[in-house]
């Protein structure tokens, strides 16, 4: 726990400023884990807001404050699932309305602008955004949650509120899709190099 | 390369993309934002909570007059009275001045009969 129990108390009964200093203290933790599940730098802080939002206005809701925690997670997991099917909408009418050359020079644009020494990170990301892209959202938040948040199966019960061998059953396919897809994936971006 | 070969693969792809996403710091905008955010959306329950508050009030009113319109008898005949009474005799109250002599039976007088000695020879 990054703050004590008391202050989430305070924060329960309306206290603004206790509010203020949990918002402080898990802030860059929460920003992180949208980052890395949403893969869209420039809208984390949109989401991260969200997640705030939303933890103001249920945090009454909340039945003790030992389970903040997975909760606030929860609320993260949904403001970025959220986000995702928004996005995707978005994406695929802004993508249909373009046509095929403007989308390539509208890519070119894109990775001319990054920063030649992120070109790894970029890279990683991409690879790893392609690879998810072959499973569900609900699949590939589970899967960054388990293998890049590295939460415990415990932690991820208390989340989704399902029992551990359901989530391993999920965790497992998930995998299994990921890794088919893996070489067929990468052939095609070494193809494209 | 089969998909367990795979796996140690995927586990340091996993690994790099923590490292490549990092842990983003917030703008300096991040609280006053979301302090925006929150009052914003505080005003606009408040507001739906007021129209509620006013909608209920309104409503508890009008029940209220109702109740007491139909507490009032349209006649002053008192309820006992009229509930104890038959149809006909309710009716009949509440009509009464509706009660014309022309709906009133036909009664004629024919007075007492007289031996008729004038009579046409034809009739008798």
């Amino acid at each position: 726990m990054l703050v004590d129990f008391e202050l989430i108390r305070r924060a329960q009964k309306g206290d603004e400023a206790a509010f203020n200093e949990v918002v402080l203290a898990y802030r860059r933790r929460i920003l992180g884990t949208i980052a890395r599940l949403i893969g869209h730098p420039e809208d984390v802080e949109d989401v991260g807001q969200e997640v705030f939002l939303r933890l103001y206005f249920s945090i009454d809701q909340l039945r003790t404050a030992e389970v903040f925690e997975p909760w606030l997670y929860r609320l993260t997991v949904n403001a970025s699932y959220d986000y995702l099917r928004k996005h995707r909408r978005r994406m695929e009418s802004r993508m249909s309305d373009l046509s095929e050359q403007q989308v390539i020079v509208a890519d070119a644009i894109a990775s001319t602008k990054a920063g030649a020494a992120d070109e790894d990170k970029r890279k990683t990301r991409e690879t790893v955004g392609e690879l998810l892209s072959a499973v569900s959202e609900e699949d590939r938040i589970l899967l960054i949650m388990k293998e890049v948040e590295g939460l415990s199966l415990k932690e991820m019960e208390k989340i989704y509120n399902v029992n551990e061998n359901a989530l391993k059953v999920r965790l497992f396919r998930a995998r299994q899709r990921v890794l088919k897809a893996m070489p067929s994936k990468q052939a095609a971006s070494s193809s494209a190099k | 390369m089969n998909l367990e070969d795979r796996q140690p693969q995927l586990d340091r792809l996993f690994t790099q993309y923590r490292e490549a996403c990092g842990s983003p710091d917030a703008s300096a905008n991040f609280m006053p934002t979301l302090w925006t955010k929150i009052e914003a959306k505080q005003s606009k329950s408040l507001l739906f909570e007021r129209i509620a508050r006013t909608f209920v009030a309104t409503t508890m009113a009008a029940c209220g007059m109702l109740g007491v319109l139909l507490m009032i008898p349209s006649t002053p005949q008192t309820p006992s009275a009229f509930l104890n009474s038959s149809y006909v005799e309710a009716m009949a109250t509440a009509n009464a001045h509706e009660t014309a002599p022309y709906l009133a039976p036909i009664r004629y007088d024919f007075g007492q009969d007289e031996p008729v000695n004038n009579l046409d020879p034809e009739y008798r």
